[in-house]
């Protein structure tokens, strides 16, 4: 079994070029755009019922049961909520395999079940004021209404994505990987109007 | 674009949702306690009225649960959605 | 202003300070900032904007906005060429070009106007009565009469510009942002609701911008002024101008398009030219105000006559004079404050006459002093040529013309023939109307559930009243969204009382009179028109639009709707209400089609789809191919090589060395949960429960109607852990109906199920020397035939990184399904490129997967179109006997079994012609109709290892025909080909390749 991960090459490798576009060339920028990588994600499945909930509860060290359409961040894991019973967890610093154990342990012996997904979506990250309004050109939901730790599986344009908003002024939002770099190029033809940036490291 | 109250995700658009069709007719629990005739009209005959309907919706953009829609056709007033029997450790 | 003499010196919204040149029909002239074309036309005197559309007669301006029937240009040139703008509603900018349509070679002197001589040979329905015959011509004709018919030519470059969609939600949506309109928006902001204001012109007011009323003892424009500033402030209110509400769709969603760029020289290559907003609101308040009507009467249609309103519209709004002497023909009061308006600027006002005997209110006949008044009166005719010159009068007594013709010289006659309500939007929202003998006019009938109607909208034509209801609308809207609302103070607003309007659809015939009287101007449908088609049968409102054309076009009878069905119904000897309007539909006015597509167009239609290996194929020249949204390898043609050659080297190289294809498309769904097994025996026709850890499976997915739905492979990872592939084109298919069982049929089974095509990459290695290639990589599991056989399934690495390892075949040739991880893909596929090398490894696309399989006889969804049962692919001996899965009891019926199901064959080229594929299986191509059709081509190839022209098919009675000629007759591309009939395995029927 290799110690480590080798390096993995994202939907996005090589087609993200650092910079300002759009509006203003993007020097006081609506969004600044950046791809997460490397992450690990994994969606869980059945955790609904009483005993998935206190086993998500425990080891994520949640104050309270992960609720629906919110995100809950614990020990360097965050869930997003997708569904009835359903989440999906993301570790930053674990590698997938790593996440995998961790949930599987933690939900050992309730209905709940994990399966990986680290190299399935793509994680675009946004920044900036002008977020909601880049949201609201593709996505038929109420972008000003959705509140910090908000969480909601949607579509935006013709992608099927999930939208975290991690703070008021941030926004992730995950999109099925083979669908990557579409998503990307559709988002700088949306936010031109705002001006943005692309960096190739999320702040985050 | 009519607004679907997702028993789930809450009000969203129908461009969320795939349409599933008939949801009055039921699968027969054994298909071979019927016969043939009644099995398939459980395949292929539905009605088609004018009015309140009860129709499959499938929230594929969403959070990929079927749920029972009570739709009027006329209208296309939303009156009633209502999800499927919780499967196993489904939960909220 | 010399150069613009109609222009007055002050008054008006116009910046002088700011002069614009633009041109039009090549003539430069000068405006305002401020101006519409249309105003700035009038400005300088310019009467004669367009040719009508059938008799080709001399147009003006007829309205201030939305409404104008006539003054349609084009703006524009190359792909940026837009046809039929309303110059009312174009705003002007330096620069800008128009142009006149429908006039050949010029707009004072059009050849088309020789139709306006033939007229009487050209009655409603004339087209549909002289073009019948031949029916073969109808091609012929078609082409020359849309030459001659149409309102400009549509640019045939890809638009120039960019346009984009915006969604937005709020409490309270108010249409319209005239009196009714601001006073909703003010009660409902104030409540703390979130208000979203939608207006049209580029300022608010609506027509209190061209009013002498006070409100607050106070200029009308003031209120308005300070409202907007009100509602600027807040920051729960969101104002959008220029823009157009044009859609009301289901459960209060309303689509508007905004005017971005329309008014700029040159757009920001940044910013959309137009922004499509669908706007989803608790509850909606339709202030969409009225529309004036004219009067019909004699050669109604010449430059100089247009509605009173506008009239005013141009003197108050723009300072322009639209003539220097007018009369104006009325039945209501309204039109008298356009007497004060014209005379503020300039224009003499000669004569008001009103139908009505009694005159107007007493405030009205206030404005008429100096003017002659000619109560009981009628104007029977215009005259003049290309510029109105005067009006004939008569009196009016008991329905009948009196007294003797008098003749008033005037250069413009400003009509008013009352107000319709703006009920599109309404109409269009599921509302029904209601007719108003009072104000002889359609008004809404109960508003929807979250609608309220306010203003003119709602027949209420006093401002006192539009401000009441729009403050009690807002209130209402507000609180119905859960906001506590109070009634703002209604402000004071000194109004006298109006006489009513008398309805006059038309004046008295006159004795051979022979002047055409418009209904809708843009359409040229007269009065003899309407009462034609009713003469000839046309009975039903929407019968005699779709007949004479009346209310069609970029116009939808904005002005003219009423008056039609008014004549019509007196033709009919009914009434108005009976007779009823046509069905409102969106778009209230014409949208740029570019709105509506917005970002979804050219290369962006649909989002791509591309592998974890996309990029690699792409440095290594691959062809593409679009599969579904996917966009796949198809081949890797070398320098100067033929497709047809490509395709066979990169099959033959599978046969006889070693090949890689990517098959990351597949789709690919994990299932969890104590009763998986059981799960697929209910969802696949086949057995499951048997099925050990490490071992893979074929699987046959049937519809509840017993057709083959999909087919793939599903292999038991763990104890409670199965992958299941399938194809690529039913991926999603799958996973929903899938969903669909384990929700709603068998939901007491634990199944979980995750859609992972997108985690897992996967590529095909097949041929005799794979494993040899696998071997030389892989860490952590044995690869040798006796610890992998054929159907097994091992995890390990290469090179690091995890791998699932399948053996199983398409190509019927050695072969695995390596599947990693996304982002490990293509570093997995290097590689097993350079492990390859010494074996001559090459990737192939495909294309040449293609011909593997055919020569294989494997299905793909060429052979599994939906009509096909497993026994007529071959696969009967799958089906579980006496258990339920999906689609067995369906497999009972008489017609899924026994004689003339068409079964799966292999067919070969006798003499080396291509089998087209499509083609009809028939014993004698040459007999004549009706042929026997025995089956058809379904998938067909070249085959290198046969070195033969080779196909799939299904065909009748397949045992009998075995070994027999038959032909695969293509009469669409004339081909006929002669087959031999054979086993559907072409390259080693016992398998042993694969198992080897």
């Amino acid at each position: 079994m290799p110690a480590a991960e080798p390096p993995r090459t994202s939907a996005l490798s090589g087609h993200v070029a650092e910079g300002a576009y759009g509006t203003g060339g993007g020097a006081t920028p609506g969004v600044i755009l950046a791809e997460r990588r490397g992450a690990a994600l994994a969606q869980i499945n059945g955790a609904g019922e009483p005993a998935g909930l206190a086993a998500l509860c425990q080891t994520l060290a949640l104050p309270a049961p992960p609720a629906p359409r919110r995100a809950s961040t614990g020990n360097g894991v965050t869930l997003m909520w997708i569904g009835p019973g359903m989440w999906l967890a993301e570790a930053s610093r674990l590698e997938p395999r790593a996440l995998l154990s961790l949930l599987r342990d933690a939900l050992a012996g309730t209905a709940a079940t994990v399966t990986d997904l680290s190299h399935g979506r793509t994680c675009i990250a946004m920044t900036g004021h002008g977020i909601r309004q880049l949201l609201a050109k593709g996505c038929p939901l109420d972008a000003e209404a959705l509140t910090a730790g908000d969480c909601v599986v949607t579509r935006i344009a013709q992608f099927g994505v999930v939208v975290h908003l991690c703070a008021d002024d941030a926004m992730d939002v995950f999109v099925a990987r083979s669908f990557g770099l579409s998503f990307w190029q559709w988002l700088g033809d949306a936010a031109a109007d705002l001006g943005y940036q692309v960096r190739a490291v999320a702040a985050r | 674009m009519l607004l679907i109250e997702c028993p789930w995700c809450g009000a969203r658009p129908h461009t969320e949702f795939s349409y599933g069709g008939d949801a009055v007719v039921r699968r027969p629990p054994d298909p071979q306690a019927v016969s043939l005739d009644e099995w398939l009209d459980y395949v292929y005959l539905r009605d088609n009225p004018m009015g309140p309907h009860l129709e499959w919706w499938h929230h594929v953009y969403g959070c990929r649960r079927w749920m029972r829609m009570r739709r009027d056709t006329l209208t296309h007033d939303v009156l009633e959605v209502t999800p499927v029997d919780h499967p196993t450790g489904q939960g909220s | 202003m010399s150069d613009q003499p109609f222009r007055s010196a002050t008054g008006g919204l116009v910046d002088r300070t700011r002069p614009l040149g633009f041109r039009f029909d090549g003539r430069r002239l000068s405006g305002f900032a401020g101006d519409s074309l249309a105003s700035a036309l009038l400005a300088n005197g310019v009467r004669l904007v367009g040719r009508s559309f059938k008799y080709h007669r001399p147009r003006g301006v007829f309205g201030l906005g939305v409404e104008e029937p006539n003054a349609l240009v084009t703006v524009g040139s190359g792909a940026r060429r837009e046809p039929n703008v309303r110059a009312t509603q174009l705003e002007l900018y330096e620069g800008l070009v128009a142009t006149s349509q429908n006039r050949w070679p010029s707009l004072a002197l059009d050849v088309g106007a020789v139709n306006d001589l033939l007229s009487p040979l050209l009655p409603a329905g004339f087209y549909y009565k002289t073009f019948m015959w031949p029916a073969s011509w109808w091609m012929r004709y078609e082409r020359l009469i849309r030459r001659a018919a149409g309102l400009g030519r549509a640019a045939t470059e890809a638009d120039a510009d960019r346009y984009e969609k915006r969604y937005q939600h709020c409490d309270v949506l108010v249409v319209g942002a005239g009196a009714g309109g601001l006073a909703a928006a003010l009660a409902a902001s104030r409540s703390g609701a979130r208000v979203v204001v939608v207006e049209d012109a580029r300022h608010l007011g609506g027509s209190l911008l061209e009013s002498e009323a006070r409100i607050d003892g106070a200029p009308a424009l003031d209120w308005v002024k300070a409202a907007a500033a009100e509602l600027a402030a807040c920051s729960n209110v969101r104002v959008l101008t220029r823009a157009q509400a044009f859609g009301y769709y289901d459960h209060n969603l309303v689509a508007v398009a905004e005017r971005v760029a329309d008014h700029q020289p040159a757009p920001d290559p940044h910013m959309p030219r137009q922004r499509l907003w669908w706007l989803r609101a608790g509850n909606v308040v339709l202030a969409t105000g009225a529309l004036e009507r004219p009067l019909v009467f004699g050669a109604n249609d010449r430059p100089g006559v247009m509605l009173a309103s506008a009239a005013r519209g141009y003197a108050s709004r723009y300072a322009v004079r639209c003539g220097q002497r007018a009369c104006v023909f009325t039945n209501n009061d309204s039109a008298y404050a356009t007497i004060a308006a014209l005379r503020r600027v300039g224009v003499e006002v000669a004569a008001v006459v009103d139908v009505r005997a009694g005159g107007p209110g007493v405030a009205a006949a206030q404005c008429a002093t100096d003017a002659e008044r000619l109560y009981g009166c009628v104007a029977t005719r215009a005259l003049g040529g290309r510029a109105v010159s005067g009006v004939e009068i008569r009196h009016v007594e008991g329905g009948r013309l009196a007294g003797p013709k008098r003749r008033i010289d005037c250069d413009v006659v400003c009509v008013s023939g009352g107000w319709n309500p703006t009920v599109h939007l309404f109409s269009q929202s599921g509302g029904r109307l209601r007719y108003d003998e009072t104000l002889a006019a359609f008004v809404p009938g109960a508003p929807r559930p979250g609608q309220h109607v306010v203003g003119a909208c709602a027949g209420t034509f006093t401002l006192h009243g539009c401000l009441r209801e729009g403050f009690a609308a807002g209130v209402a809207a507000a609180r119905a969204g859960g906001f506590a609302g109070a009634m703002p103070r209604l402000p004071e607003v000194a109004e006298s009382a109006a006489a009513h309007i008398e309805a006059m659809w038309e004046p008295p015939p006159i004795p051979r009179g022979r002047s055409k009287r418009f209904i809708d101007l843009q359409n040229d449908v007269t009065t003899d028109d309407v009462r034609l088609a009713a003469r000839e049968g046309y009975a039903s409102v929407e019968h005699v639009k779709r007949y004479t054309t009346l209310g069609m076009g970029t116009d939808q009878g904005r002005t003219g709707n009423v008056n039609g069905l008014a004549v019509l119904a007196t033709a009919l000897g009914s009434d108005v209400a009976s007779v009823g309007t046509t069905t409102f539909r969106p778009p209230y006015a014409p949208v740029p089609l570019g709105a509506i597509a917005a970002d979804e167009v050219g290369g962006r239609v649909a989002p791509l789809r591309r592998t974890p290996l996309h990029d690699w194929h792409s440095r290594a020249g691959a062809l593409w191919v679009n599969v579904g949204l996917w966009q796949r390898a198809q081949l890797y043609p070398r320098a100067g090589e033929a497709m047809a050659d490509a395709i066979a080297r990169e099959a033959r190289h599978v046969r006889n060395q070693v090949g890689l294809v990517d098959v990351s498309t597949l789709g690919k769904i994990e299932l969890q949960g104590r009763d998986v097994a059981a799960f697929l025996e209910k969802v696949y026709c086949n057995r499951w429960r048997s099925l050990a850890v490490g071992r893979c499976r074929y699987g046959l997915m049937l519809r509840e109607d017993g057709f083959v739905f999909d087919d793939g492979t599903t292999t038991r990872v763990g104890e409670h852990e199965y992958y299941m592939t399938t194809t690529t084109a039913h991926a999603a298919a799958v996973l929903s109906h899938l969903e669909f069982y384990a929700q709603t049929v068998w939901p007491a089974l634990h199944v979980h199920l995750t859609s992972v095509t997108d985690q897992w990459g996967a590529m095909a290695l097949a041929g005799p020397s794979s494993r040899d290639v696998l071997a030389q990589v892989v860490a952590g599991c044995d690869v040798s035939a006796a610890a992998l056989p054929l159907m097994g399934f091992v995890e390990g690495h290469i090179a690091g990184m995890p791998v699932r390892l399948f053996r199983i075949s398409f190509s019927g040739e050695l072969g695995y399904e390596i599947h990693t991880p996304a982002d490990f893909t293509e570093a997995v596929w290097q590689v097993l490129l350079d492990a390859g090398r010494p074996f001559a490894i090459a990737p192939y696309g495909t294309e040449a997967m293609n011909v593997l399989r055919i020569e294989k006889g494997h299905v793909t969804g060429a052979e599994l179109d939906g009509r096909t049962t497993p026994a007529d692919i071959g696969l009967q001996r799958l089906l579980r006997q006496e258990e339920d899965f999906v689609g067995a009891r369906s497999l009972e019926r008489t017609a899924l079994n026994g004689a003339g199901r068409r079964t799966l064959v292999g067919l070969v080229s006798r003499d080396g012609a291509r089998i087209p594929r499509g083609a009809q299986l028939v014993v004698d191509p040459m007999e004549p109709p009706p042929v026997a059709m025995l089956g058809h081509v379904t998938s067909a190839c070249f085959s290198p290892e046969l070195d033969a022209e080779i196909a799939l098919a299904l065909v009748e009675d397949a045992v009998r025909w075995r070994e027999q000629v038959l032909f695969a007759a293509s009469p669409l591309t004339g081909e006929h080909v002669a087959v031999t009939v054979t086993d559907s395995v072409f390259v080693d029927p016992e398998g042993q390749r694969a198992r080897g």
